[in-house]
């Protein structure tokens, strides 16, 4: 306990102890909530949508803002802390303690994140059920937190990575802003779509869909499993990239 | 700022090599525009939407496959994304071998501009591949100015990762970096392609002329976008003095 406790000191203290880090969390999400709502403004309410734009476009930045500041976090705290991470293996540390630390210190910081996008969203929202929204806005924090330490496991260079972290979020954020009309499977599959969709029906309505909260807990299972394999795989490989291309190669 | 060829050539080859070690970011930089243009082309509807595009002086209203636009501005933002990524880390990887080679004799002069020709060979590769790989779905009216719109866009990006790169540290640098183009291609950038009467501050971010020459040449058979392109130049011009003004006094200051 007190290992874990003393990983995810390590870990805050090394974020919040750069001011810049802090007004960046700061000023990002009010930038996006309303950044996304001004957006929205021009826009007609189309058939497809139930909510007046503007609270459309402040809910889907809250809960892009919540689940793309962690994941970023998440990416950069495995990469800048992998050869510590590698010696503490090395004299004994477990695998799994630094992995639950990683994400208990991303559940921290989806708490954190989460709550000031929340309270910057309620100040122009009326929200419905505010327990529930602000546990589903976390909810889309530890998705893309953990989806940052399985890319950051498996590609442990920072520009390399971010570009890998795209191919999900660019795409993920287009199709979860609510302006874009799809006709698709294929956006179920992204990581925000569940947890957007439970945010939107708990701001709404004040309520949420069994179906959808089982398959936001799956898709975190299954990328806490991908990220178990993947992190305590990356603590005895070489961290050049090409060694770990070849490695996968065989 | 003097420049000697030789050594110019000597920066941009190194970096060249010490990149091409590494072909992962090569291979992900040109495989994100195809893997973007192709899930939004599945996904979306293959409905159209009426937009209205500059015409003479004044507005036409033109009807635009939902596949086309969501596919023009999906390309617009990876290569903006890949351009600022690029500026940022090839900035970052350089700050320190960069300050050493001022040491031995290299000129700001040449660091800059290697590092300059490196983002924009970088930006050149992934427009090409991804113009290419767009024309399986849309072929733009006047090819020219598009890869025109496109690269003004990627390099303006390419420049705000210079700066951004010069000015903080990895971490807050890549929120800057991601965040800035995905808001204002995908949200605001959009939103003033499909509405006419956005707010005036929309025109003031950095992807809103090219975008207007990108739908324009695309969509049309005539540029009445000009304007537009002498802003976005006027942009590119301006944050590249920016860059390499800070870029020029960190390499000296060291």
């Amino acid at each position: 306990m007190s290992r874990l406790a003393t990983g995810v000191k390590l870990q805050a203290y090394s974020f919040f102890r750069r001011p810049l880090n802090v007004a960046l969390l700061l000023i990002i999400p009010p930038l996006v909530i309303e950044g996304y709502a001004a957006s929205m403004q021009a826009f007609p309410e189309m058939p497809f949508m139930e909510t007046p734009p503007t609270d459309v476009g402040r809910m889907s930045g809250a809960v892009f803002s919540a689940a793309f500041l962690t994941g970023i976090f998440g990416l950069f705290q495995v990469i800048s802390s992998l050869n510590a991470d590698r010696r503490l293996v090395l004299t004994g540390y477990p695998r799994v303690t630094l992995l639950v630390t990683r994400i208990a210190t991303i559940l921290g910081f989806s708490l954190v994140v989460s709550g000031i996008s929340y309270a910057v969203l309620a100040t122009s929202v009326d929200v419905k059920a505010p327990a529930l929204a602000y546990l589903f806005l976390v909810l889309s924090g530890i998705v893309y937190g953990l989806l940052g330490v399985v890319i950051g496991s498996a590609v442990p260079r920072e520009l390399e990575g971010s570009i890998i972290l795209l191919f999900v979020v660019d795409a993920d954020a287009f199709f979860s802003s609510g302006f874009i009309s799809l006709d698709s499977f294929l956006p179920k599959l992204f990581p925000l779509h569940y947890p957007h969709s439970l945010f939107e029906s708990a701001v709404v309505d004040g309520t949420y869909i069994s179906n959808d909260v089982l398959y936001a807990v799956v898709y975190i299972l299954a990328l806490s499993v991908i990220a178990l394999i993947v992190f305590t795989g990356s603590m005895s490989q070489g961290s050049n990239v090409k060694q770990r291309v070849s490695g996968w190669l065989g | 700022m003097r420049i000697g060829y030789t050594r110019l050539r000597t920066v941009v080859w190194t970096t060249l090599k010490e990149n091409m070690r590494n072909p992962v970011l090569l291979v992900l930089g040109l495989f994100l525009p195809i893997y973007l243009i192709g899930v939004i082309n599945f996904a979306a509807p293959d409905d159209s939407v009426r937009v209205m595009l500059p015409k003479g002086g004044g507005d036409t209203a033109v009807e635009i496959g939902l596949r086309n636009l969501y596919g023009i501005i999906m390309a617009s933002s990876a290569v903006a994304l890949i351009g600022g990524l690029t500026g940022m880390f090839v900035i970052q990887r350089a700050k320190q071998s960069d300050s050493r080679l001022v040491v031995v004799g290299y000129g700001p002069g040449e660091l800059i501009g290697a590092r300059f020709l490196f983002i924009g060979l970088m930006v050149a590769v992934v427009i090409g591949v991804t113009v290419g790989f767009l024309a399986l779905f849309v072929v733009p009216e006047l090819i020219a100015w598009f890869v025109l719109g496109l690269l003004v866009a990627s390099l303006i990006y390419g420049m705000a990762g210079i700066l951004v790169g010069v000015i903080f540290d990895k971490l807050a640098g890549t929120y800057i970096i991601l965040f800035a183009p995905l808001l204002d291609i995908l949200i605001f950038g959009y939103s003033s392609v499909v509405n006419t009467d956005v707010d005036v501050w929309f025109r003031v971010l950095p992807s809103y002329h090219p975008l207007q020459v990108m739908f324009d040449s695309a969509f049309t058979h005539q540029m009445d976008t000009l304007a537009n392109l002498g802003w976005s130049l006027i942009y590119l011009v301006v944050l590249s003095g920016i860059a390499i003004s800070v870029f020029y006094w960190v390499t000296r200051s060291g």
